[in-house]
């Protein structure tokens, strides 16, 4: 393990564990040290992405390694600026486990050897069009979490539970802003590392549509997330229903994330 | 110098002894000039609130000063001793102390965590330094009893929650829509613990009112009271897609909000939420309207419950309250400890000078010729640089038996006594 993993690693445990104490607690202490140990994290986790980049011409998006690491990195990133909008801890409860479970993830996946011609011929479509999706991915994933504290916040105050979950979440107003808002950044996100995808598939192939299932895939999220945006401004979709198809839609981010896992052809050369 | 707490409070005497023994604001003074009388009790402040009426005191002895306070309190309130022994208590050093710190810090509250009583306490303070009766002990005292108070407040969350059931609206909208900033009330009949609920979500930031009201008098009045809109009682349905928050206490004995209405109005919303508060028994609003997305609505009980559960979230975090009290307390009796030898030391240095220059001028003669310039630096480096490598350990051992379980007052006589220093001499 190298010397800023074993850093970054270090500095979400500590958040992880400081964000809990706070949720317990309800102290402030231990939030504010939460988040000093992430925010430190994040500058280790920058200076280890800097250091791909540096070293592979391109950003580290090539196999299951640099994608978690970089998907951690972005949550990360996305709560850093939740935090300043909207500041909510139960979020960093949720947030900091994951950021750090993907991170254990890609230090203990292997190291791939070899980057594929594919990827060294273009380093700067590849940078932006995977960059791009997966930033859209870890937007959304940050969309799923508002909307699960949605889901339970709302269960708390209907059934007129005003225990310590009550307590503890944020309104249903911060939870539905958050939703909206990654919402849009996501699906501007995705549209345009589609989009960029396509292009370099026809400067490739000549055609923008290889029919590769991780196609098939990321069109179909597209199209789920595109109709919760219209629907959104065309008829105020929101409330209970639209954070349960929030939670439901990331279900295909995660079978995008396998397929793209698994995938043979053109796109079988993003995740080893 | 001691510390001494009497008193009494909701705990330990009915309401009938608190309000005899409660204090005018403009008997204070006098009261004070009157209980200080430099000899039992040398400083002293009165806290009188409802719930509570507490002196205190700096004295000499702590016997003497409870005996001198309830004398006092005695003769200045009219209540007979046993009356006063059987409802007061008194509390002296480490418990004076701490029990102050807990007053402070709502601690000891009625409703822990609320936050009239500060205020409360820091105009017995200045009441008592605008009579004259608060002197270095009781001033250090108090500050340290506001900076307790102050991080109580901020570490915990002891104010945070809702504990008076006009007060809860506030609350549970802030749970659903976060600020209550621009966000529209509407009440339905307008009781007082209507008005009551009203007044809290104006003060929270919300920007219009609108009041239906079966009598129009009685709307008008609050609509010049809080600025608010009188909307005529039949065409309430028509203006609910305007409301955020929704107050209902008619005195209807059927449901004056329907299911019907409040589907339509969220239509109307394009499903923005809506927090419907029914204060009223029998209920006016149709508890199926609970069942409506994005609709919340609250009963009397619901409300209740919140308070409830509050007060136990109060009571959790007054655990954590109480180790930040008990910090306080050890800090403030090590920071007294520390002060205490400040005078001792400053004569222990005067007294050290005086010897040194007396010798430096009977002996001048004998030191031959000196140079003005030579003579100024003996008097001004020179002496004062060896009288502060004497003096060194001497402080240096009083600091260190302050800070140690060693009594300080014991160690400074002793210092007294061999350098002869003011009182030091007739011990």
């Amino acid at each position: 393990m190298t010397f800023l993993l074993t850093h970054i690693i270090a500095c979400y445990a500590a958040g992880v564990v400081g964000a809990f104490a706070s949720l317990l607690t309800k102290r402030q202490g231990f939030f504010t040290a939460a988040v000093v140990a992430v925010v430190l994290g994040f500058g280790f986790h920058t200076a280890a992405i800097v250091q791909g980049i540096v070293a592979d011409g391109h950003l580290p998006l090539y196999g299951a390694q640099e994608v978690c690491s970089f998907l951690g990195w972005a949550l990360v990133l996305y709560f850093l600026i939740v935090q300043w909008r909207f500041p909510t801890k139960a979020l960093a409860g949720l947030l900091f486990p994951t950021a750090l479970a993907l991170t254990l993830i890609s230090a203990l996946a292997a190291p791939v050897d070899q980057t594929p011609g594919l990827i060294t011929e273009d380093p700067v479509l590849f940078s932006i069009h995977a960059g791009l999706v997966m930033l859209a991915y870890a937007a959304f994933f940050t969309m799923f979490m508002a909307a699960v504290l949605y889901i339970v916040q709302e269960r708390e105050i209907k059934g007129k539970h005003f225990g310590a979950i009550f307590h503890r979440l944020p309104s249903l107003d911060t939870c539905d802003s958050i939703v909206v808002r990654a919402l849009w950044s996501g699906f501007i996100l995705l549209t345009a590392g589609i989009g960029i995808g396509m292009f370099w598939s026809y400067e490739i192939k000549g055609r923008v549509w290889t029919g590769e299932p991780i196609e098939l895939f990321a069109v179909g999220s597209w199209l789920v997330y595109f109709a919760l945006v219209h629907f959104r401004i065309s008829s105020g979709f929101r409330g209970r229903r639209a954070a349960i198809v929030a939670i439901v839609s990331f279900g295909l981010i995660v079978v995008s994330l396998a397929v793209l896992r698994y995938s043979t052809g053109f796109h079988g050369l993003s995740v080893r | 110098m001691c510390i001494l707490l009497v008193g009494a409070n909701h705990a330990s005497a009915p309401v009938d002894v608190r309000e005899r023994l409660a204090f005018g604001d403009e008997e204070i003074a006098s009261a004070l000039n009157h209980l200080v009388d430099r000899d039992a009790i040398d400083e002293a402040i009165i806290v009188s609130t409802c719930n509570r009426v507490e002196i205190v005191a700096a004295g000499a002895t702590g016997d003497a000063a409870v005996a001198r306070a309830l004398d006092f309190l005695g003769t200045w309130r009219r209540v007979d001793r046993p009356v006063l022994e059987r409802h007061t208590y008194a509390r002296f050093d480490d418990d004076a102390v701490r029990h102050l710190f807990r007053v402070a810090s709502s601690l000891d509250s009625m409703v822990v965590g609320e936050p009239q009583i500060l205020g409360q306490v820091r105009e017995a303070y200045r009441r008592g330094v605008d009579a004259g009766t608060v002197g270095r002990n009781l001033s250090s005292l108090m500050q340290s009893a506001f900076a307790t108070a102050k991080r109580v407040r901020t570490e915990t969350s002891i104010g945070a929650n809702a504990v008076s059931v006009s007060y809860v609206a506030v609350e549970l909208g802030r749970k659903i829509f976060g600020s209550l900033k621009d966000k529209v009330v509407m009440l339905v009949g307008a009781g007082e613990m209507a008005e009551l609920a009203v007044q809290h979500l104006r003060d929270a930031g919300a920007s219009a009112i609108l009041v239906a009201n079966r009598t129009n008098e009685r709307a008008t009045l609050l609509a010049e009271r809080y600025s608010a809109t009188s909307v005529p009682f039949e065409t309430f349905p028509s203006r609910l897609v305007e409301a955020d928050i929704l107050i209902c206490s008619t005195g209807a004995d059927h449901f004056v909000v329907r299911e019907e209405q409040i589907s339509r109005a969220m239509e109307a919303r394009r499903n923005r939420p809506i927090c419907l508060v029914d204060i009223s028994v029998p209920r006016q609003i149709d508890p199926a309207v609970g069942e409506i997305d994005g609709a919340f609505l609250f009963d009397m009980d619901d409300l209740q419950r919140v308070v409830e559960s509050n007060m136990r979230e109060r009571e959790r975090v007054a655990r954590v309250a109480e180790t930040i009290v008990d910090d306080e307390v050890a800090k403030f009796f090590l920071r007294a400890r520390t002060s205490d030898i400040g005078p001792t030391v400053a004569e222990l240095k005067e007294r050290l000078n005086e010897v040194a220059l007396g010798e430096f001028d009977r002996q001048r003669r004998r030191l031959g010729p000196l140079t003005p310039e030579q003579e100024e630096a003996i008097r001004t480096v020179l002496l004062p640089s060896i009288i502060n490598k004497i003096s060194h350990p001497i402080i240096a051992h009083m600091r260190d038996s302050a800070n140690g379980d060693s009594g300080t007052e014991e160690s400074v006589s002793v210092w007294r006594r061999i350098f002869r220093l003011g009182g030091g001499e007739s011990n």
